[in-house]
C-alpha cells in the first residue's frame, strides 16, 4: 500500500515522523523486533524466534511495500526508531476480503508520548481507504495501556482467548480479540 | 504426522476407516472441496474459489504429512470417502507450541450419522498425545449441527466475531470462536 510520509506533533511539543520501512532500514527494522521481544512479554514472537536475515527482512520489506493489501510503517522521534505498525488482509479468499488485522508495537521508553495513537490513526486510515470494512486485533488481556489505546480508537471487545500464549516458567497469558468497524 | 489406518463401527453398523491423506487421494479430495463449498454457506470459500490442481493437492498432502504436528484425516464410510479432519499448529513460535486449530467438513449426506463425532473424538486424542494442551476452533454462526458436536465434545464459545464471512450478495454471518482444553 502506498504511504506518503508525515510529521505528526505529540503532546510532548515534539513530532514524530511516520513513514514506510525500505529496504535500507532491514537492520534497524530487526535490531526494533529483536529488542522489543525482549522488552515485553506481550508479544507473539519471543527474542528467540526473530531468526531472519538482514537481507531476508530486506526482500520482506520490499514484498509488503509492493502489495495492495498490506502496510507496515514505522515511527522515528529525533531520528530515532521509536514502533512500528501493520495491517494485513485475513486472508485472500471472497468471503474475507473485508476484514483486516493490526498490530502495534513500541520501544517502551516511547510510550505514553502519543505515538501508538498516531501510528494506530495512520494505519487504520489507510485501510479503509485499501477497502476494508473491518480491523481486528488480538492484546495480551493484561496489557492495560494497549488496551486502553483500542478502545479509545473504537475497538470493541470480541472474547477473551484463554491461554494464549505460555511462558518458559509455564505461566498463561489471555488474549482479549477486539475488533471495529472501518 | 502419518496415522496408521484404524477401523470403527458407526452405531448401524457400517465400517469406517480413518487414515492419513496419500497422494492418490488427491482428485477426491478436489472434489470433496468443491462439493463441501457448493453444499454449504458455512465454509472460507466460494464454490469457483476451489481452484486447486491435482498438483497442488498432491503438494499439500506431503506437506501435511511431513509437518510433525500437523495432520490430515481422512473418513470412509464403507470404501466411500465422507469427509476429512485436520489439526494445524500455530507455527513454531515456542509461546504458542501449545495450542492448535481443529477443523472437519463432510460430505452433507454423511451428516448427523455420529461419524463427525467419531472423527474429532480420534484426532482430540492425538492431538492431546501431540503435546497439544488446547485445539480451538471457529464455526459460522447458524450452524447449528457443528456447533451442537463441538459443544458435546467440550468446546465452550469464547467469543463471536461479528461479520466473519461475507457473502456476494452483501449479507454477512459472525463467527463463534471456541476453544477446548485437551
Amino acid at each position: 500500500m502506498d504511504y506518503t510520509e508525515k510529521t505528526v506533533s505529540l503532546k510532548n511539543g515534539k513530532t514524530c515522523v511516520i513513514r514506510r520501512p525500505e529496504a535500507a532500514d532491514a537492520e534497524r527494522v530487526l535490531r526494533y523486533q529483536k529488542e522489543t521481544s525482549g522488552e515485553t512479554p506481550y508479544l507473539v514472537v519471543g527474542p528467540e524466534d526473530i531468526g531472519l536475515t538482514v537481507e531476508e527482512q530486506a526482500e520482506r520489506i520490499q514484498r509488503w511495500n509492493a502489495s495492495s493489501k498490506r502496510l507496515r510503517l514505522m515511527a522515528e522521534m529525533d531520528g530515532e526508531f521509536a514502533g512500528v505498525a501493520i495491517v494485513y488482509g485475513s486472508g485472500v479468499q471472497s468471503r474475507v476480503l473485508h476484514r483486516c488485522s493490526v498490530d502495534i508495537t513500541l520501544y517502551q521508553k516511547f510510550c505514553g508520548m502519543g505515538i501508538g495513537t498516531a501510528l494506530l490513526r495512520e494505519i487504520l486510515t489507510a485501510a479503509k481507504a485499501a477497502g476494508y470494512e473491518q480491523a481486528e486485533l488480538e492484546v495480551v488481556s493484561t496489557n492495560a495501556p494497549a488496551v486502553g489505546l483500542y478502545r479509545k480508537l473504537g475497538f470493541e471487545d470480541v472474547g477473551t482467548m484463554p491461554r494464549a500464549l505460555k511462558y518458559q516458567d509455564g505461566t498463561y497469558a489471555d488474549f482479549l480479540l477486539m475488533a471495529r468497524t472501518l | 504426522m502419518i496415522y496408521q489406518e484404524k477401523t470403527f463401527s458407526l452405531q448401524d453398523g457400517r465400517k469406517v476407516v480413518l487414515r492419513s491423506a496419500e497422494e492418490r487421494d488427491a482428485e477426491a479430495l478436489i472434489a470433496y472441496l468443491q462439493a463441501t463449498a457448493a453444499e454449504s454457506r458455512f465454509l472460507l470459500r466460494e464454490p469457483e474459489e476451489q481452484t486447486l490442481t491435482v498438483e497442488d493437492e498432491v503438494q499439500f498432502i506431503r506437506r501435511k504429512n511431513e509437518a510433525e504436528r500437523d495432520l490430515m484425516l481422512l473418513a470412509f464410510v464403507e470404501g466411500r470417502y465422507a469427509g476429512n479432519c485436520a489439526i494445524n499448529s500455530h507455527g513454531d513460535k515456542l509461546r504458542v507450541l501449545h495450542r492448535c486449530d481443529i477443523g472437519i467438513a463432510l460430505y452433507q449426506e454423511f451428516c448427523g450419522q455420529g461419524l463427525g463425532t467419531l472423527m474429532l473424538t480420534e484426532l482430540l486424542k492425538i492431538a492431546k498425545e501431540c503435546g497439544y494442551q488446547q485445539a480451538e476452533l471457529e464455526v459460522i454462526a447458524g450452524n447449528a449441527p457443528a456447533m451442537g458436536l463441538y459443544k458435546k465434545l467440550g468446546f465452550e464459545v469464547y467469543g463471536t466475531r461479528p461479520r466473519d464471512l461475507r457473502y456476494k450478495d452483501g449479507t454477512y454471518a459472525d463467527a463463534h470462536l471456541m476453544v477446548k482444553m485437551l
